[in-house]
């Protein structure tokens, strides 16, 4: 952002200038580690701990919660998490994406949507923690 | 992991896109009057609890719990206790095979230095009778230097005056620096750098719009150095243009436009021309 002043020409408001290039900034990340993929340890099932003390609810939640959204594609996990997260207006989102209103609204229905189907959102037995694929 | 692609997720219907928008209110009026509809109704109901999901802060482990967590796991350590037993098996497997993999890159970059000391000696032997094909290179150079490439062919010794004040006043970095041409005029600058394939790589900027880490003393040497290091944008190689010494830069914004910038000797001024990646 330092770097970087001397091209913000205060056309939006400073804080989405920022928003904007931290958005841009992991956007660029996500789209370098596809293009270079790391090598990770094997896949293997994660068994439920046999010993010690239940592990807290909110964090396996929150890891719940990440998995979902590593569920959406990148351009609506942004919109999604700009309002959920950030508290950010269409407005602001359309201005950090760069795309029309029109389209963060349709974007944050349907990534909303597909977190309520991943996370059991909305049915009578929401239960956040057991994340299902997105088709 | 592959990243997830749009037709992955699902359309929604005008209801549920509703629903959302009624949830960050941003409905209009006339749609807000439709939420007690029943569809719409369950489906604010589904996305209140995912937005409140999303939202909501982690709030730290206790202390006593994040303790017991440690314990337990220094315990299970202790056992040798592992719920993925092959992950090691696994690891172990992969050891020796980097084993081979470290000596036969050890053999291969012994050889590289012994090929570099012998390609050394060969042009310390050649220094002698170099006069006179140094003219033979320099009538080369002018003639290349009269038509402008449209392609940068890259070379780290050029043959106009210009373009050796650029690159032989340099120091250490300049002599890394490419010199990307002898060009009669800006436009033919800007062509051959558009298509240049470093210009073009997407993996050699930054889409935050604040280029590449630029490292301290990195532009030390080229021509306008300081002019250079203030775009903060990226160093792609040194030029001559119209017979002045010339710095190239690459800069991507942030909606990922670039920008090539020419920093021409003596005025330093930036003269840009943005394309398209």
């Amino acid at each position: 952002v330092v770097r970087g002043l001397h091209r913000f020409d205060g056309r939006a408001a400073f804080g989405t200038w920022c928003y904007r290039i931290a958005t841009n900034a992991c956007l660029d990340e996500l789209r370098r580690r596809r293009r270079r993929p790391t090598v990770g340890l094997p896949d293997h099932e994660v068994r439920p701990a046999s010993t010690g003390p239940p592990v807290d609810g909110g964090v396996v939640d929150r890891l719940a919660i990440d998995d979902a959204l590593a569920g959406l594609p990148a351009e609506f996990r942004a919109a999604v998490v700009l309002r959920d997260l950030c508290q950010l207006d269409y407005a602001e989102i359309a201005e950090v994406l760069g795309i029309p209103a029109g389209t963060v609204r349709s974007r944050i229905a349907r990534g909303r949507s597909a977190l309520a189907s991943a996370l059991g959102a909305g049915e009578p037995s929401a239960q956040p923690g057991r994340p299902t694929e997105l088709s | 992991m592959t990243e997830p692609d749009e037709a992955d997720v699902p359309e929604v219907g005008p209801d549920e896109e509703l629903a959302s928008a009624l949830l960050d209110g941003e409905a209009t009026d006339a749609e807000a009057r439709r939420a007690a509809e029943p569809d719409i109704a369950r489906a604010f109901a589904a996305y209140a609890e995912v937005a409140g999901l999303v939202g909501r802060p982690v709030e730290p482990v206790d202390a006593e719990a994040r303790e017991a967590a440690i314990a337990a796991a220094l315990a299970a350590f202790d056992r040798g206790e592992t719920d993925e037993p092959h992950v090691t098996d696994e690891l172990a497997a992969r050891r020796p095979r980097a084993r081979v993999t470290g000596w036969l890159g050890a053999v291969a970059a012994a050889l590289v230095v012994l090929a570099g000391l012998g390609l050394l000696a060969a042009l310390v032997a050649d220094d002698d009778d170099s006069s006179s094909s140094e003219t033979a290179a320099s009538a080369t150079d002018e003639t290349a230097a009269a038509s402008a490439p449209t392609t940068f062919a890259t070379t780290t010794a050029p043959g106009a005056d210009a373009a050796e004040e650029a690159t032989s006043a340099a120091g250490g970095f300049a002599a890394a620096a490419p010199y990307l041409g002898d060009y009669a005029d800006l436009d033919g600058l800007f062509t051959a750098a558009r298509a240049d394939p470093d210009a073009r790589q997407e993996s050699a900027t930054d889409a935050s719009g604040l280029d590449v880490q630029v490292p301290p003393g990195a532009f030390a040497g080229v021509p306008c150095a300081a002019e250079a290091e203030e775009t903060g944008a990226l160093l792609l190689g040194t030029a001559t243009v119209d017979g002045a010494a010339a710095t190239v830069l690459l800069e991507t914004l942030g909606d990922g436009t670039r920008s090539i910038i020419v920093l021409t000797d003596p005025d330093c001024d930036a003269v840009r021309a943005s394309f398209e990646p």
